[in-house]
């Protein structure tokens, strides 16, 4: 590691230390609720941006994740337990529809795994008893226990903590995945997958690793969010949380490392509040996809790099 | 138990026949100008609206012109959309995949407000049955039927019985050596990708004597026709046909015994069953 990033690192988790006592409610509120997606855009960009899997079923692994929690704390189990299920739930069910969604890839990829978010959801409607249908599954907001150590995840403060913890963690696993040589595989599948087979590589697996990985991650994301909010609903198995994850990624850089953070933390609140004046902003967000897959198509990141490099240099060769 | 079944059978292949004009047009555009469509649903949505409002409003005397103006309004929105949405994206499926859902949410809500969100039926113009014996079926889905079945047969004479066709299935096959031999490709792609849209709209106009119409029908209609594409085969117009002969008659037959959801899980393992064996597909 250079010493920006440990510098960078080391003031960003000061940040995240310090955050409830430096920001109003308001914006803590706002923040958490940005980390929390922000793991979620990391793990789609795991898929997505490094594995060039398209994928519309993550806000199945999401909705699992919640489920999972959900279930177990409403069945009185310890909320440490319920992440546990609720995890382990999501990262199951990635390695059962990456199983079969790999047995094509790219566009078929896409197409099944929309197929199979869609079925996903519809029934998800119909069993209601189980899943609460549209109105989703409420319960009471769980107090963790560390020790002597009693957190009630209601207090907003125990909830940043939560959040910026659990995010730290997959933020670390999300760089390791991404610096280590497994990501530069998936990097290198993702150009040319018929090459990696043939030096040797079981792309299918290494994707179906990829695959799990972000379903993991997503599968936090999700149990964090029902857990901390006391909530659980059938409406994130939809294609719209995917798309989401789509949006974030490539505003921010398809296949950078902080690419998906930076549009994550733009268009949350952006979409926020533009939910909050106009009911039907859907039609903004599609076409905000369009757009940026034409107009931007290296996102922000992607866009912003060259461009200050290049005025670094400049500035050198002036000097 | 048998009369159920022998119902569940034919309106399984009214169903089917309907299906097919759509995958034929999704098949169209995939095989010919290699484009993923994923806002066709939405085209099909748009179809029904137009029967919904122009019949709904005026009666079924313009049940036919509500069918003319489908295929011109598709066929304009069709050269609109490839114009502006997919010819920036020729040959990435990623991109074309990701715009055309933005697209399609785009047109979900716009009809949405058009419409207000009620979901309309149409009272049939003819109430009358055919009986056989004890079994007997509404005329009026018979009809539609037939229409789908011209409509198909008109399809199918366009592309392997005149001169369009045989260039549409030329650049299918070779794109690169179809142009070289002289196939004014821009124009074949256009009409093409106009026709795909306007097979779209109109088996959802003629999906008005089954479904309810509202506007969330495009994507249930788009998910069952990529499970009967992935099925078919990407491209390949007699996989999609054979597959939405299958996907249809379970549908019909099944859809007597077992929930809405439950009929797609049973579609969802025959799509998966198929893929594990095939992954592309039985024709692909």
């Amino acid at each position: 590691m250079q010493t920006t990033h440990v510098i960078g690192a080391i003031l960003v988790v000061l940040f995240l230390i310090l955050a409830p006592y430096i920001l109003t409610p308001y914006l803590t509120y706002l923040l958490t609720w940005i980390l929390l997606w922000c793991i979620f855009a990391m793990a789609y960009n795991l898929c997505f941006g490094l594995g060039g899997m398209l994928s519309f079923c993550h806000g199945v692994f999401f909705g699992l994740g919640g489920f999972g929690v959900a279930w177990s704390i409403s069945a009185g189990l310890n909320p440490w337990f319920a992440l546990l299920i609720g995890i382990s739930l999501a990262t199951i069910s990635s390695l059962l529809i990456g199983f079969i969604s790999l047995k094509t890839r790219k566009t078929q990829f896409a197409i099944l795994t929309l197929i199979i978010t869609t079925i996903a959801y519809d029934v998800s409607l119909r069993f209601t008893n189980i899943t609460g249908g549209v109105d989703g599954i409420t319960f009471s907001i769980p107090k963790l226990v560390l020790g002597n150590l009693v957190l009630p995840l209601s207090s907003p403060a125990v909830r940043w903590y939560t959040v910026s913890i659990s995010f730290l963690i997959s933020f670390y696993i999300y760089y390791r995945i991404f610096n280590s040589p497994f990501g530069l595989v998936l990097k290198a599948i993702k150009t040319n997958e018929e090459r990696c087979r043939f030096i040797g590589y079981d792309t299918t697996r290494l994707l179906l690793m990829a695959f799990v990985a972000s379903g993991f991650l997503s599968g936090i994301c999700g149990s964090i969010f029902s857990l901390i909010y006391g909530f659980a609903c059938a409406t994130y198995f939809e294609a719209s949380t995917s798309i989401y994850g789509i949006l974030w990624t490539y505003v921010g850089g398809l296949g950078t490392l902080l690419g998906p953070i930076v549009g994550c933390s733009l268009l949350v609140p952006l979409t926020d509040y533009l939910s909050a004046y106009f009911r039907r902003y859907w039609i903004v967000i599609g076409a905000l996809l369009i757009v940026c897959i034409y107009k931007f198509p290296k996102g922000i990141i992607g866009y912003l790099i060259p461009r200050l490099l290049t005025r670094k240099t400049l500035e050198v060769i002036r000097k | 138990m048998i009369g159920q079944i022998v119902l569940g059978i034919v309106n399984g292949l009214v169903w089917a026949l309907i299906m097919m004009l759509m995958c034929l047009g999704f098949n169209l555009i995939f095989g010919v100008l290699d484009i993923v469509n994923l806002a066709h649903g939405e085209f099909f949505m748009i179809g029904a609206l137009i029967v919904w409002f122009l019949v709904g409003r005026f009666g079924y005397t313009l049940f036919l012109p509500a069918l003319l103006l489908t295929v011109i309004l598709g066929f304009s929105i069709g050269l609109l959309v490839e114009r502006f949405i997919f010819r920036p994206a020729r040959g990435e499926h990623a991109a074309q995949i990701v715009a055309s859902f933005g697209l399609s949410y785009i047109l979900r809500d716009i009809a949405l407000v058009c419409t207000g969100g009620v979901a309309g039926t149409l009272a049939y113009p003819i109430s009358g049955v055919i009986s056989l014996g004890e079994f007997s079926y509404s005329i009026y889905r018979v009809i539609i039927a037939g229409i789908a079945l011209i409509l198909l047969i008109l399809m199918w004479a366009l592309l392997f019985r005149t001169n369009f066709g045989l260039l549409v299935r030329a650049s299918k096959q070779n794109r690169e050596l179809a142009v070289s031999m002289g196939v004014p490709a821009k124009r074949i792609y256009l009409l093409t990708f106009g026709l795909g849209i306007a097979l779209a709209g109109l088996s959802g106009t003629l999906s008005t004597s089954i479904m309810a119409v509202d506007y969330m029908m495009g994507h249930e209609a788009l998910i069952l026709s990529l499970i009967i594409v992935c099925i078919g085969g990407l491209g390949s117009l007699k996989g999609s046909a054979i597959a939405s002969l299958i996907i249809g008659l379970i549908e019909g037959i099944f859809s007597a015994f077992l929930l809405p959801p439950e009929v797609k899980i049973l579609c969802l393992s025959v799509l998966v069953v198929v893929l594990l064996f095939k992954p592309r597909g039985l024709f692909g």
